[in-house]
């Protein structure tokens, strides 16, 4: 069951740039190994929202609270913590909501402990979907 | 451990579109902020409507309701949540581009027809192995997110 870079490449028949990059019969984009994200990595010091993108390792010794920027629709963030440390990373929405199982109209989350992670969506402009969590210690959504 | 926008347009040896998309030295698809997917909104009014096999898929009902799900494409990612904090039985049934059953495997079973979600904010992300096989690459529930097993 496996699928090889070749065998995706040998799909293509719209190319965008050879056979790295095009598209295939069912117009799903092929061709490529991976794509590189941008990482940003914020700490308690750090001045200005989250971006809606990429991924964010946030950290703190003690507890800390950032506002991620509202998101952009389809597109997804992925935000860990980027420590052991058992300090509360609370992650607050700028004016969006999150879906959560909780509620649909909860504005923060809370990540604490190595490991733990969210994945967001931006399901409107208003709205992040989760679509995943990870967490050692605590991962949850609060209002 | 930062790497910035700038940082990976830096990185850019062959470009696609000025520094916003191009390749690096590992030939990876880099310069873009992110990829936007597509979001459809299924209801217990659209299931006789397929769900795509591609993109965020929000299913909602307020009792029991069955989606069928288009035919899974080798390599391609679909995630399929629950729209509403409803207790009904989201099922999603796979099949393929003839019209038989495809199967779901995750690591409850090997073997499951479809998949089962219920509850707030359930979802799994499934990948087409192959034009009959999804596989679970991840999966949240509160209540329940699982291949079904008949």
């Amino acid at each position: 069951m496996s699928l090889s870079l070749e065998a995706l490449r040998n799909r293509i028949i719209t190319s965008i740039h050879g056979r790295s990059l095009g598209l295939d019969e069912h117009d799903r984009l092929c061709g490529i190994k991976g794509r590189r994200e941008v990482i940003t990595a914020a700490t308690s010091g750090t001045v200005g929202n989250l971006p809606n993108y990429g991924i964010i390792t946030v950290a703190t010794s003690t507890d800390a609270t950032w506002t991620l920027d509202d998101p952009e629709v389809g597109c997804e963030v992925k935000i860990m913590t980027g420590s052991a440390s058992t300090g509360e990373h609370v992650i607050q929405t700028d004016n969006a909501t999150i879906k959560s199982s909780f509620s649909t109209t909860q504005v923060e989350f809370t990540m604490q402990g190595g490991g733990a992670g969210m994945t967001l969506v931006g399901l409107s402009t208003s709205m992040w979907g989760i679509l995943t969590k990870s967490s050692t210690t605590a991962v949850f959504v609060t209002s | 451990m930062a790497l910035t926008l700038a940082t990976i347009r830096n990185g850019i040896i062959t470009s696609l579109h000025g520094r916003r998309l191009g390749f690096d030295v590992n030939d990876v698809l880099v310069g873009s902020k992110a990829i936007k997917r597509p979001i459809t909104d299924a209801t217990s009014d659209t299931t006789g409507t397929d769900l795509p096999n591609t993109g965020i898929v929000s299913v909602v009902t307020t009792t029991n309701d069955t989606w069928a799900l288009t035919a899974p494409l080798a390599g391609v990612e679909v995630t399929i949540m629950t729209g509403s904090d409803s207790t009904g039985e989201h099922t999603i049934a796979g099949s393929t581009a003839a019209g038989t059953a495809a199967t779901f495997q995750s690591s409850e079973s090997s073997t499951g027809p479809g998949i089962v979600l219920q509850g707030g904010n359930a979802s799994m992300t499934l990948v087409g192995v192959s034009t009959a096989l999804w596989r679970a690459t991840s999966r949240i529930g509160t209540t329940r997110a699982h291949v079904s097993t008949a």
